[in-house]
C-alpha cells in the first residue's frame, strides 16, 4: 500500500456527509419512535435521541423550531419527527435535524384532550350554572352503556339494594370503537327525548384509546345540550374525560352513577321513622300549647268575674258624660261671652253712626229750609210785581186812553142799551174829562 | 286527602309541608289534626311502596347493530 492511499479523516467524513447531503432519500424523514435523553439547552436547542426496540439515532431541533411546538417534549414520549439526516464532521456523527415534532400516539390523544378541555371550557359550557340538578326521588332512570358490561351489572345491583322503586331503561351502546360516537351521540338524542328524570352515561376503566369516545367533542357537547339532568361515570376514579366536564354530575365509577342518582331506601325508612316522630312531636306540642291556651282563657278574671267586662265601660261611660257636659258648659259660656261682647261693639257702631247721620240730616234740612223760605220769598215778589202790573193794565184809566169811554146814569155804568132812556142824562168818562148829555135817540142794534 | 299525591316523590314532598305547616302557629287545632293524619298515613304509603317495589327493568334498543 502506498501512501496516496490514505485518505484524511476530513476528507473521509466531508465525503461521507456529501453522500448525506445528496441522497434524495434523506433530504427530509419523517421517522416515528420513542424520545430518549431529550434535553433542552440554555441556547433553547433540543438535543434527543429517538429509539425503537432495535434502534436509535441522535437528533436534534433549534430553538426557533422548539418555541413553535405546542407540547414539552419529554423521555418517553411517541413522536413523529419532520427534518433532514446530516453528518457533523466536527465528531462523525450523523443526526436528525428536526424541523417539526408531533405527539404521536397516546400523547397526541392527550394533548388532544387538553385541547378540547380548553376549548370547552373557554366556550362556557362547563360553568356550574349550566349544571341541573339531579332529581331526588327518579321515577325513571335511562343508563346508557354496553349491557353485557361489568358497569351494567353493579348499576342494576346498586339501584336494587338501594331504590328499587325506579324504573330503569338500558339503551345498549357501543361504548368503545370506531362506531361508538355516532352510537352513543344518538343514544343520548333518544335518551333526552324519553321525558325521563336522570339519564346515566357510564362504563368501566380502559385506556385513554378505549374511552376516546367520551373525550370527543361532538359527543361532549351532545351530552351539554341534554335537556334531562345527566351524571356521567366513566372507568375508575383517576380517569378524568370530556363529558365528566359537561355533564351534570361527575360519578367516579358505574356504582358511585346510580349512588348520585337514587336514595338509599334504608335511610329513607329511617326519614319515615324520623317523619312519624316528628309529626307526633309536633302534635303533641301543639295539642300540649292548646291546652294551656285553654287553661289561660279559663282563669282569665274576666270569665271568673263577668262585672269585670263592663266595670270599666260604666265608669268611663260616667267619665265620659261628665266630660261632656263640663265641656258644652264651658263652651256655652265662652259663646255667651263673645256675644255680649258683640252686642256692645254693635250698639256702639249704631249709636255713633246714627248720631253722624241725624247731624248731617239736620244741617241738610236747615239749608233746604233756608232755600225754600228763600225760594218762596223770590216767587211771592214775583207774583206781586205780576199781580201790580196786571192791576195797571186792567186799569179804566189806560183804556180810556186807548179811546174808550164809559158812560154811567145816576153813578150807575150802563152796560146795557135797555138801561137808558130818553131823555137821561148821561155822564160819558173819558180820557182826561167828563161829558155830561142828554140821550135824544135810543136805537137798539138787531 | 291523600290521594291527591300519587307519586312517591309528591308524598314525600307533601309529608316535607306537613310537617312544615305543623311546626307554624297559624293553624287551627283542627287543621292540625287533619295534617297529622295525612302525614302519618303519607308516611305509611311511602314505606309500603318502598317495600313492595320491585325493580322494572326494560331494554329500549332492538339490536346491536344501532350504532350507525
Amino acid at each position: 500500500m502506498t501512501k496516496d492511499r490514505y485518505l484524511s479523516v476530513n476528507a473521509l467524513t466531508t465525503y461521507i456527509a456529501e453522500k448525506f447531503v445528496k441522497d434524495p432519500y434523506l433530504e427530509r424523514v419523517f421517522v416515528q419512535g420513542e424520545l430518549s435523553n431529550a434535553k433542552l439547552h440554555s441556547s433553547g436547542h433540543l438535543y434527543f435521541s429517538l429509539k425503537d426496540e432495535n434502534s436509535q439515532i441522535r437528533g436534534i431541533m433549534f430553538q426557533s423550531q422548539v418555541e413553535k411546538l405546542n407540547f414539552r417534549p419529554k423521555d418517553g414520549d411517541k413522536v413523529i419527527v419532520d427534518g433532514r439526516v446530516s453528518v457533523y464532521k466536527g465528531n462523525g456523527t450523523y443526526s436528525i435535524n428536526a424541523s417539526n415534532m408531533i405527539l404521536d400516539g397516546v400523547g397526541l390523544l392527550f394533548l388532544q384532550l387538553d385541547e378540547n378541555i380548553k376549548r370547552l371550557r373557554s366556550e362556557g359550557l362547563f360553568n356550574t350554572i349550566h349544571k341541573k340538578p339531579i332529581p331526588k326521588y327518579p321515577k325513571h332512570i335511562v343508563l346508557i352503556t354496553s349491557k353485557t358490561s361489568a358497569a351494567v351489572r353493579d348499576m342494576i345491583t346498586a339501584v336494587e339494594r338501594r331504590f328499587p322503586l325506579v324504573k330503569i331503561s338500558i339503551l345498549n351502546t357501543l361504548m368503545q370503537g370506531e362506531r361508538s360516537k355516532k352510537n352513543v351521540i344518538k343514544h343520548l338524542r333518544f335518551a333526552d327525548s324519553l321525558n325521563a328524570d336522570t339519564i346515566i352515561l357510564s362504563r368501566g376503566g380502559g385506556s385513554i384509546e378505549d374511552l376516546w369516545t367520551f373525550n370527543d367533542i361532538d359527543v361532549a357537547r351532545t351530552v351539554f345540550d341534554l335537556n334531562t339532568p345527566i351524571i356521567t361515570g366513566i372507568g375508575h376514579e383517576t380517569d378524568t374525560t370530556l363529558v365528566d366536564f359537561v355533564s351534570d354530575l361527575r360519578a367516579t365509577t358505574p356504582t358511585a352513577a346510580i349512588e348520585h342518582a337514587v336514595p338509599d331506601q334504608f335511610a329513607l325508612y329511617e326519614l319515615f321513622k324520623n317523619y312519624e316522630y316528628t309529626l307526633s312531636k309536633h302534635m303533641n306540642l301543639k295539642i300540649e300549647y292548646k291546652r294551656k291556651e285553654l287553661d289561660m282563657l279559663k282563669n282569665y278574671y274576666k270569665f271568673r268575674n263577668p262585672s269585670a267586662l263592663y266595670d270599666q265601660q260604666v265608669q268611663k261611660l260616667d267619665q265620659y258624660v261628665g266630660e261632656l257636659e263640663h265641656s258644652i258648659m264651658s263652651l256655652l259660656t265662652d259663646k255667651n261671652h263673645y256675644f255680649e261682647i258683640r252686642k256692645a261693639q254693635i250698639f256702639k257702631t249704631i249709636k255713633n253712626n246714627q248720631i253722624e247721620i241725624n247731624r248731617a240730616h239736620v244741617l241738610r234740612q236747615n239749608e233746604q229750609i233756608k232755600q225754600l223760605i228763600k225760594n218762596q220769598k223770590d216767587r211771592n215778589k214775583l207774583r206781586l210785581k205780576n199781580k201790580i202790573d196786571l192791576l195797571d193794565s186792567l186799569s179804566p184809566l189806560l183804556i180810556l186812553k186807548r179811546g174808550y169811554s164809559y158812560s154811567t146814569i145816576d153813578r150807575k155804568v150802563i152796560t146795557d142799551i135797555d138801561e137808558i132812556s130818553l131823555n137821561d142824562t148821561m155822564k160819558t168818562k173819558l180820557n182826561k174829562g167828563t161829558v155830561w148829555s142828554k140821550v135824544i135817540e135810543v136805537e137798539k142794534d138787531d | 286527602m291523600t290521594n291527591k299525591y300519587k307519586s312517591f316523590e309528591d308524598k314525600l314532598k307533601r309529608i316535607d309541608e306537613i310537617v312544615l305547616k305543623l311546626d307554624s302557629d297559624e293553624i287551627t287545632l283542627e287543621e292540625s289534626l287533619e295534617l297529622y293524619k295525612e302525614g302519618v298515613i303519607l308516611t305509611k304509603e311511602c314505606d309500603d311502596i318502598l317495600k313492595n317495589a320491585q325493580l322494572n327493568i326494560e331494554e329500549l334498543t332492538k339490536d346491536d347493530s344501532d350504532g350507525e
